[in-house]
Order: C-alpha cells, then structure tokens, then sequence
C-alpha cells in the first residue's frame, strides 16, 4: 500500500520531469517575447509555423528523408545485431567475445575523432556524400547499443524452443521464425527503436558523411538552436520528436501485428 | 522403430560426457534410463534425437546409421522436462505445429489437433492462451505435442518431474495408456526407481556415460550386474566374512551366517533391504 | 584479456590508418583551362548545373532568400539549380581538409562563405580555387576596385579568391523604454554601466561579436591606425592595448555578474536581452533590431547605436572550394550576387548593407535603393557607413582574445 503510494509519486513526479519541459518547447514554437519574470510569453505568433510549412527549409522533404535513413539504420542495425547474437550466443562461434568487445569499439572513439577518419575512408571507398556513406556511419555509431540489446535478448530467450521445434521437424531457420523470433519481438522493437533514434539525432557523423547533401533533421534543426532562434529551435524539435513517436508507434503496430499472426 | 547404439562417444566443451554407450531398443518397446544426476542421461536422448553432435560411434534406427541426419529429419521427438511449449501458440497450435509444419491445411490440422487432445483428455483447451493452463495440462499438451509428430521413437526427458505426487500417478498412466494405444518405441529418463520400475518393458541405468545394466525391471533388481547398480536400487549392507564349504559366516562375530555357492574365501556378503526401494 | 583485444585491434587500425595515408596523387592543377575561358563560355559551361553554396545556417531569413530569390534569379537567368546548404564554417573547412588528405578531386561543395581567420587559413592551405575574381564582369561593374575590403579580409590579401558578399558592422541596441540613453563612446559606455549595475555585459571571448566588442573599446582607447600593420606579437599588442586592458578592468565591476564571468556567446547574450536580464545587446548585423522587431522578438521601442568615433565593420566573402565539382556555375552565382539587383534584394530582404559601390549604380539603381524601407529602430546606410572603422589583421584576433581571457576576466 505505502509502496504504492511512493511509487505513483515517483510516477508522477517524472511525469511532471518529462511532460513540463515538453509543453514549455510547444508553448515556445508560437511565442513572439517572452521576457523574464513571465510565467507566460508576452506576445504570441504563427512565424514559425509558417517559416516550417512554407519556408524554403522543405520540411516534408527532409522530414522523409530523415525517417527513411533512421528506419534502414533501425532495419540494418537489428539485422545485423540479432545475427551476431545468435552467432555469439547460440552458435557460440570462435572469437565471440573479440567480437562483443569490438563491437562496442565505437562508443570508446571520440565521435569528432570517428567522423573524421570516416570521411577520409568514404571518400577512397567513394561513397562520401552518399546515403549509402551515411547510413554506414550512423550503423557503425547504432551498432553497438544494437548488439548489446540483442545480445542480452538473445541469451535470455536461449535456443531452447528452437530445439524443441527441431525434433518436430522444422528445419532451422523456420524453427527460428515460428517460435524464437516472436519471443525476441519486444527486443527487436528496443533495438529497432534505439538504433532509429541514434540515427535520427546524429548531426556531426551525418554532415561528414553527407556532406550537407544528404538533408536529415537533425542537420537543418542544429544551426536554429546554435543561433538561439528559440522559436524556430523549439518547433523543430517538437517536429523532431513527434515524428519520432510516431515512427515508434508505427514500429510497435507492426510488431504487434507479426506477434498476432 | 528399432533403435541401435554402439559405442557413442559423446564430448561437449571438451569433456567426455557419454563413453563408449551401447544401447539397444526394440520395436515398440518401453524402456526407462536410470541414472544419478550428471551421468549424461539428457545428453543421450539429445544426441538421439540429433540435437547433439556424435563424436564417435553409431545411432541406428531400423538399420539405418542417422548420425549425420539433422534433427528435424529425425523424427525422433523428445519431451523435455520443462515442456518447452511455444508460448506465442495456443494449445491447439502447439499440438498442430508438428502438423503445419508438414503442410497439412488449417483445418485438417486443428481437427486432428483437438483429436490428439482428447487423447490426453484436454478437449475444448483449444483456444486456450498456454500460460492460462496448470501445469499438468501443460504436460499433457507437450505429450499431445509429440504425438501429432508421428515420432519413429519418442524420447521423454523426466517428463513427470515438476508435476505434484497426485499428478504424477495420474500422467504416469496416461503415457501407460498411450504407449499400449500407440505402441510407439518410447525411452524415458527418470530418476525416480519406482517410477522406472513400474512402467517401463526394460530398464538401463546408466553410470559415468555408459550403461551398467539393461533388463527388466526384476533382473536389475534380483540380479543387479555390479555393486553400483545393486546400491542404486537400495539401502545395502555389507557383511565382512570368509565362505568355506559352501557356507558364509560373519568376521564381526553377529553369528550371521547363510548358505551360499561360491568357493571358499573371503567375501562380502550385501544385504539388500527390500521394501523402501524408493528414495 | 578484452582490454589487450582492445589495444590490438586499435593498432590494427592505426596501421590501416597509415598504410591508407599518401595513397593517392598530388591533385590536379585545377580548373587550368577555366582560368583563360572567356566570361560567355564559363556561363555557357555553367548552363543547366548545379550550384552548392555551402555556408551557416542560422538565420531562416538568409536561407530563405538564398534558396528563394537567389535560386529562382540563378535559373531564370543562367539555368542554374542553385542550392544553400547550411553547415557551420569550422565543418566546412573539416570537410575540405579530409577530401585534401583523401585526395579527393571532386568534392560536394562549391561555394563556400567565408572571411577572416577562416579565409586565411583555407587560403594558406590550399583549400580554395583561385584567382577568380577578376574573370567576374560584376567585380568591374559594381565593385569598389580601391576599396580596402576588396583587396583585404582582416587586412590579409585576398588575390582573387574570394568576392565580397556582404557588408557586417558591429552596432549596439537597447529598449528604449527601459534605458532612453545610448552611450556614444567608451566613456559614456562606462557611465551606462555604472547606471545599469549588473545590467550590462558583452559576450566572453573569442565569440565573434563579443571579440568585435572588444575590439572596438580597444579602438575608442587605443585609436584604430596603429594596429593596420602592427605585428602579432604577444608583448607588442599588450603594451599597445594597455590602457584599453585598463578600462576594461574598471568597467568589470558594473557588469553583469560584475565580470568574473561573461555569457558564453553572442546567442546568450541575445537572449538575455529578450529576457530583460539585461538592458544592452550587440549584434554584427546592423539592421537586427528592424528583424527583431518585425519577427517580434525584440519589443518596437528598441533602437541601435553606434560610437561616434565609429564601429568595426567587415565584409564577408564567397570563394570556391578547391575541389568544387562546378566551379564555373559557382563563378556564376558569384558575379549574380554581387551584381546590383541581387544586392538590392538583399538589402530589402535581410536588411544587409550591401557591397555595391554606391557610385557605380545607375540613377534607378541608386532610387530603388534608397526606396527600400529597412524598418523600425535602425540607422540608415550613409550613418553606418560615415561610423564604420576597418577591421584588424586577421593573426591579432587571436592574440587579443588571449590577452583578454588573461588580464581582464574577473579582474
């Protein structure tokens, strides 16, 4: 009873940590003035509406540029993670734990050091100022949260059903998809989710790698809010993550929807 | 289905865990696998059914070497211990996986499906959500399982052992009752004497990755092949003592003394205590 | 045992990293026979292309007019795809330097705008195209040839490799409902401090605008000729600039936080001076306050200002990347910006003083200019222009930055 009642406190109260901050960025993508001590903005206006709808900033362009480069990374980077995890765990090939430490080499390299290197290494592979270099890059930056979600995930759902699938009959890879994919679902939807959002945020990687050709939000957001046109900063990042909850709910329909089937 | 071991060698991570097994089976025949824990009683029946790799020696079903089949060429379904139901399946499609997976269509699938769950006296569970069944239905369901396999030989690992005593009986004569319905060649691995005992044909117990004694239950236990098998089955006494002229007598000075063929020597006399073979 | 798979597979790479170095060729001389190509076939050769300028993408009023105006003009007239891309100049001048090092000849970017430091050293090491700016018809037609800005960024040669783009001034605003006076020297300025206690402050060094601020307090103590071709020595500048070094400490005490610490950059500042926190900002664009006041953002009793002795004022650039994949097209937005119309645009739109010399405008030219009305709370092009004081020489910034964050910050 008391437990519950701290805990719904705790609830609240990050509720509060998380729903406040947002509805001051809603309130601040229409406020003209909003000079100290106000509680509220002094003057109200639609600019930034406009500037996003109808400017030259193309958001509709670049908004579907930008989810389509974070769902490949999210589609490429689960791919990839959950086949070295069933590589590592299941299959317990030799080398696995060079590969779960390699794995996580990125996260040790300063991003500035990795996007620069990157970009050299694109350019004699040339794929600089490609989606394809892009996506490369913010793979190798989502990998390493990837693996090591799908890794765990991997480990804790076993090969158990699996084997239990294989004395029914089912060859390999459809004992895989009957019986072990859907228990791995909700780390799939982590994985998927978290390599979506690592993409959609990167600005350093995706300017050295795209060299400004290839737009995402990210990109078009970040000069706004270094410029402390908090307006236009504030829209921009509601646009930012809406879309992105969206996406995860689209993510999360999907997944329910191959659970049901 | 025949089923034929020789001399399998088994290694996992390097350790030898079945040495030198040589197990035979006979069509339709039920046999129990006794064993202290460790002594590679699931290993054998995973590598049976092709789970584990050989590392030497033979497995052979009806004459033919199946070493190198893959397990879902088998056809030789185990029922493990902890069931291993697809919880992402109602009761019904797990019983029917084994049938989809066959290309059976969904119909002919679910009918035979509830059929086999009559035969474990689950109808109407159905549509039921796996983790909104006890724990003995869920048994039961693994069994029907198998079963909608049309295994050559089925392999249940400790398949009684989560289960509650009342339960326990009640499944015990279940898989009685389908083993004499089917006659299906069936192994069973169970650390549990009396159950071994009383249900199978034949019994193997098996000691350090091999078979110490196979035979029915009254030959293992009247005629145990060595101490260890002979102390596996009870609470045994040893008697220190010298036999001459066909007759032992006791060194402690107790005055035991028997009849006895054996030549004139020292000996140790066992004495088994029959009556509370259980554990 | 996973930290030594760690240093290995490290060195693994390191050794990759090497062996990829100097892998290819010096770079071709680039564009050869584009330095002798006539004005009408480097049009011809830019017809149907694409244009990347690649510049900061801070201000949605410059991107909107670059991608507007500027794009539509280009095509209309040239058939040109013109396209702004916004990225920071320290990003720009990394990219370059990776495609130097990879031995890239074609890279993504084509113009690029620029000045200052970042010209200097983009120039000294190789990373611009040039000398171009003498094969633009509009260089002739509507530059000032003598002008120092056309032949001195930060009083560093230009030799043909960048064109003028805009001109920037430093000016200071206020509200004037809330402070009616504007200082007009450094004195005065002193004065409004001590008035405003707390209430005042200028970005901390090396923003670029609280650098200029500085600058022009140096100016207003130190006079302005000397530093044109003094020597970027270290004690050399410091004895020049002490009694400007002096002021400053004994303005610390009024200043905001009484200057043991300064708002990290001119964007903190500005929204400083939204939030009333305090009574002065400063910008390097001099027509902000009209911007401010039409967006909203800035209240219409705002006004700007300027020292009567003047201000610093610059002028930014556009040059072409070393590696441009088109740098005739590039040659093209160039000369289209420069000339009178596209200028004229930028001044009714931006609000930016333009790099036209107001001699060479025709009569309408010169009408439609000052037809346009720059709106609320702003100086006029001539009072700017009458106010404005040349820049020092790129290479002493840094070491007046340095002086300052030693002898003044929290002093």
């Amino acid at each position: 009873m008391r437990n519950s009642r701290i805990l719904s406190f705790i609830l609240i109260l990050t509720a509060i940590i998380i729903i406040l901050p947002a509805l001051v960025i809603l309130l601040w993508t229409v406020t003209g003035r909003w000079p100290w001590p106000g509680l509220l903005p002094e003057s109200y206006t639609l600019r930034t509406v406009e500037e996003l709808l109808f400017g030259s900033s193309g958001l509709w362009k670049i908004l579907k540029s930008s989810v389509i480069l974070a769902t490949a990374v999210a589609v490429l980077g689960t791919v990839i993670a959950l086949m070295t995890a069933r590589a590592t765990e299941i299959y317990r090939i030799r080398g696995r734990k060079l590969i779960s430490s390699a794995s996580i080499l990125p996260l040790i390299v300063p991003g500035t050091v990795f996007a620069m290197g990157i970009q050299v290494t694109l350019i004699r592979i040339h794929l600089n100022d490609t989606i394809t270099g892009v996506i490369i890059v913010h793979l190798v930056a989502a990998l390493p949260y990837c693996i090591t979600i799908m890794m765990d995930m991997t480990a804790a759902v076993g090969s158990s059903l699996e084997e239990q699938a294989a004395v029914l009959g089912a060859k390999p890879l459809r004992g895989f998809l009957d019986v072990t994919l859907p228990q791995l679902l909700p780390g799939i939807l982590s994985s998927a989710s978290m390599a979506y959002i690592i993409s959609y945020s990167q600005y350093f990687t995706t300017l050295m790698a795209g060299g400004g050709k290839v737009k995402t939000l990210a990109l078009v957001m970040f000069p706004y809010i270094q410029s402390g046109d908090r307006a236009l900063a504030s829209i921009y990042a509601a646009v930012f993550v809406g879309s992105a909850l969206i996406v995860f709910f689209v993510f999360e329909a999907i997944i329910h929807r191959i659970v049901r089937s | 289905m025949k089923l034929e071991i020789k001399d399998l060698n088994v290694e996992l991570n390097k350790n030898r865990i079945l040495n030198g097994l040589s197990l035979a089976v006979r069509e339709g025949e039920f046999v129990s696998l006794l064993g202290p824990s460790g002594c590679g009683k699931s290993t054998l029946l995973k590598t049976i059914a092709g789970l584990i790799p050989v590392s030497s020696g033979t497995i052979s079903l009806d004459g033919e070497i199946i070493n190198d089949v893959p397990a879902y060429k088998r056809n030789t379904v185990i029922v493990f211990q902890e069931m291993r139901l697809f919880p992402n399946m109602t009761v019904a499609e797990n019983v029917a996986y084994p049938l989809k997976i066959k290309g059976l269509d969904k119909g002919t699938r679910l009918k035979r499906a509830e059929e086999l769950l009559g035969f474990v006296r689950l109808e109407g569970y159905g549509d039921r959500k796996i983790s909104r069944i006890s724990g003995g239905q869920q048994q039961r369901v693994a069994l029907a399982r198998a079963l909608a396999a049309e295994p050559r030989i089925i392999l249940l690992d400790e398949p009684f052992s989560s289960l509650d005593e009342n339960l326990r009986e009640d499944m015990r004569q279940l898989v009685r009752d389908l083993h004499k319905r089917f006659h299906m060649t069936t192994i069973m691995v169970t650390h549990d004497r009396q159950e071994a005992l009383s249900m199978a044909d034949r019994v193997a117990v098996m000691f350090d990755g091999h078979i110490a004694q196979i035979g029915t239950p009254d030959e293992v236990m009247g005629n145990p092949s060595d101490e260890r098998v002979a102390e596996y089955f009870g609470s045994n006494a040893y008697v220190k003592g010298i036999v001459r002229n066909g007759v032992f007598t006791a060194s402690d000075g107790s005055g035991l003394t028997c009849r006895i063929d054996r030549p004139d020597g020292e000996y140790d006399l066992m004495l088994n205590v029959i009556g509370n073979v259980k554990e | 045992m996973n930290k030594k798979i760690i240093a290995l597979l490290l060195a693994v790479m390191m050794v990759f990293g090497l062996a990829a170095c100097g892998s290819k060729g010096a770079e071709e001389p680039a564009g050869t026979d584009l330095a002798s190509a006539s004005w009408d076939e480097i049009v011809e050769q830019a017809k149907g292309t694409d244009v990347a300028f690649y510049g900061w993408g801070g201000d949605e009023n410059r991107n909107n007019w670059l991608n507007g105006t500027v794009a539509d003009y280009l095509k209309e007239n040239y058939d040109i795809n013109f396209e702004y891309i916004g990225m920071d100049i320290n990003d720009i001048l990394a990219k370059l330097t990776s495609e130097k090092e990879a031995g890239e000849e074609t890279g993504s970017i084509d113009m690029i705008w620029i000045n200052g430091e970042n010209f200097y050293t983009a120039k000294e090491n190789g990373l611009l195209y040039g000398p171009f700016t003498s094969q633009l018809p509009n260089m002739e037609a509507y530059i000032d040839g003598d002008d120092p800005e056309t032949l001195n960024d930060f009083c560093k040669p230009i030799d043909g490799y960048e064109a003028p783009y805009a001109k920037a001034q430093m000016v200071m605003y206020n509200d004037s409902a809330v402070t009616p006076e504007t200082p007009k020297n450094a004195d005065e300025f002193l004065e409004y401090a001590k008035a405003n206690k707390g209430k005042v402050t200028y970005p901390a060094l090396p923003d670029f605008t609280g650098s200029a601020f500085v600058r022009n307090l140096i100016y207003e103590k130190c006079g302005w000729e000397q530093f044109q071709t003094m020597e970027a020595d270290k004690a050399t500048v410091k004895e020049a600039i002490e009694p400007a070094l002096e002021y400053l400490r004994e303005l610390n005490p009024y200043l905001w936080n009484e200057g043991k610490t300064f708002p990290a950059d001119s964007t903190a500042l500005d929204q400083m001076f939204q939030d009333g926190e305090v009574v002065m900002d400063m910008s390097y664009g001099p027509f902000t306050v009209a911007s401010g006041i039409a967006d909203g953002t800035l209240p219409e009793t705002c006004q700007t200002f300027v020292f009567d002795n003047g201000t610093i004022g610059n002028t930014n650039y556009m040059a072409i990347a070393f590696d441009a994949p088109n740098k005739a097209g590039a040659m093209v937005a160039i000369n289209a910006i420069i000339s009178g119309d596209i200028q004229l645009t930028q001044y009714a739109e931006l609000r930016e003083l333009p790099v036209v010399d107001q001699d060479k405008l025709s009569d309408d030219e010169k009408a439609a200019f000052d037809a346009v009305d720059l709106g609320k709370g702003v100086l006029t092009q001539a009072d700017l222009l009458t106010h404005r004081l040349p820049e020092m020489p790129a290479d002493l910034v840094p070491v007046i930055e340095e002086i300052w964050a030693e002898e003044v910050v929290g002093k």
